[in-house]
């Protein structure tokens, strides 16, 4: 049964075949395919998801606070505290304890630069507790993923944002239960990450 | 994300509802995007992104105070396109200047300044005509309904039921609509070029 001028026209618009239709027909509606497709593409060529996401977080934040969310005040307590426990060690130190200390500091210095290997594509850094620890990589997406796998393949279960936090990073969070394993600290040292011992693991992977 | 996924993790409290619609804005933004832009500029409302943009963000922020109600009846993609689409139908019915409006001031259209520097060799000599005067021609002589429609076909290949529970219209009318339209573009592609080469 032949088809109608309509069904023609809809098939070829839309990319398929339609042996039925007459060549004029099908010249002018590649044309106007190709011309809408372009158009299309172009108005597309500029969208970037992501920082649109940051300001619809900001705006969504603003105009619908969260409700029962943990505050940033308790996260500040934390880490004041883990402060505060330094600040009272620096000021118990006494004559040649001073020395060892700043020998010690320096020790952790010339770590910290050995642990910028040529392969790796980040700094590795202590780990904050009470704060989101946010490690500049490459590709954050693939740390992400490969995080979280590697602390399942431990047993933690591990919990991944899919989309970018209000500063651009793919976050892993767990609630590691008792003391890290030696397993665990590794997996993080290869993801930036060190001297994590218990509690809420908070990593957030940003683009270097 | 699936609808029930959707409505699961909404219904888990107000932190895994944000990250729901935060993910839901993340993944469905680029898609809106486009087609909001594209309604915008069919109205003559605004050829500004950031207005495309602004108008995404209001649908959202009123989906997450409305979100427990979804009835899950079409696709969340579909659910959020209708709701800007009536937006932008409903402002040009009921107050056409509460939005930025296009004007002259804009100058010819930046978009179709663009498609025409880019000398692409893959782009046929045929459809830079149908850009250069067909489109232009169509986008005053049809509605906004139509050009979505015809779009709608081109880019997402959708079939007619598909695309008559998207646009909220009956099949029957949209065939009408296909049919006059195509009457119209074949005599503007013979009369505007001359026939094709």
């Amino acid at each position: 049964m032949a088809r109608s001028d309509d069904e023609q026209w809809w098939d070829l618009l839309a990319g398929k075949e339609a042996p039925d239709a007459s060549d004029e027909k099908g010249r002018q509606a590649k044309a106007l395919r190709d011309a809408v497709l372009r158009e299309h593409a172009a108005i597309g060529a500029d969208i970037d998801a992501a920082a649109s996401f940051s300001r619809f977080q900001a705006r969504l934040e603003r105009e619908r606070p969260a409700t029962g969310k943990k505050t940033r005040e308790a996260g500040d307590t934390q880490a004041a505290r883990g402060f505060g426990s330094i600040a009272r060690w620096l000021r118990s130190l006494r004559g040649p304890q001073i020395a060892a200390a700043f020998a010690l500091l320096l020790a952790i210095g010339a770590m910290v630069r050995m642990g910028l290997s040529p392969q790796a594509d980040f700094v590795i850094r202590d780990y904050a507790l009470g704060q989101r620890n946010y490690v500049q990589v490459d590709d954050p997406q693939a740390h992400q993923a490969k995080l979280a796998a590697e602390l399942k393949a431990l047993g933690i279960d591990a919990e991944t944002l899919a989309v970018p936090d209000t500063h651009g990073a793919f976050v892993v969070q767990a609630t590691i239960p008792a003391q890290s394993s030696e397993a665990l600290l590794q997996i993080l040292a290869r993801h930036g990450l060190r001297g994590f011992r218990s509690g809420e693991l908070d990593v957030g992977f940003q683009k270097r | 994300m699936d609808n029930e996924e959707f409505m699961r993790r909404v219904r888990l409290g107000d932190e895994q509802k944000r990250k729901a619609i935060g993910e839901l804005y993340y993944h469905e933004y680029p898609y809106l995007r486009r087609w909001t832009e594209r309604l915008l500029r069919s109205q003559s409302l605004s050829r500004r992104p950031d207005d495309a943009e602004d108008l995404i963000q209001d649908i959202f922020v009123r989906f997450f105070d409305a979100c427990e109600s979804f009835d899950g009846r079409a696709s969340l993609r579909t659910y959020l396109f209708q709701a800007i689409r009536n937006r932008i139908m409903d402002n040009t019915r009921t107050s056409p200047v509460t939005m930025v409006s296009a004007t002259a001031a804009d100058g010819e259209d930046s978009l179709l300044q663009n498609v025409r520097a880019a000398s692409d060799p893959e782009v046929s000599v045929a459809a830079k005509l149908c850009m250069e005067k067909v489109l232009p021609a169509l986008q005053k002589s049809h509605d906004a309904h139509t050009l979505l429609t015809y779009e709608q076909i081109i880019v997402e290949g959708r079939s007619y039921p598909e695309l008559a529970q998207l646009l909220e219209v009956p099949e029957v009318t949209l065939r009408q609509r296909v049919s006059a339209a195509m009457k119209t573009m074949q005599s503007l592609i013979n009369k505007l070029c001359g026939g094709l080469p």
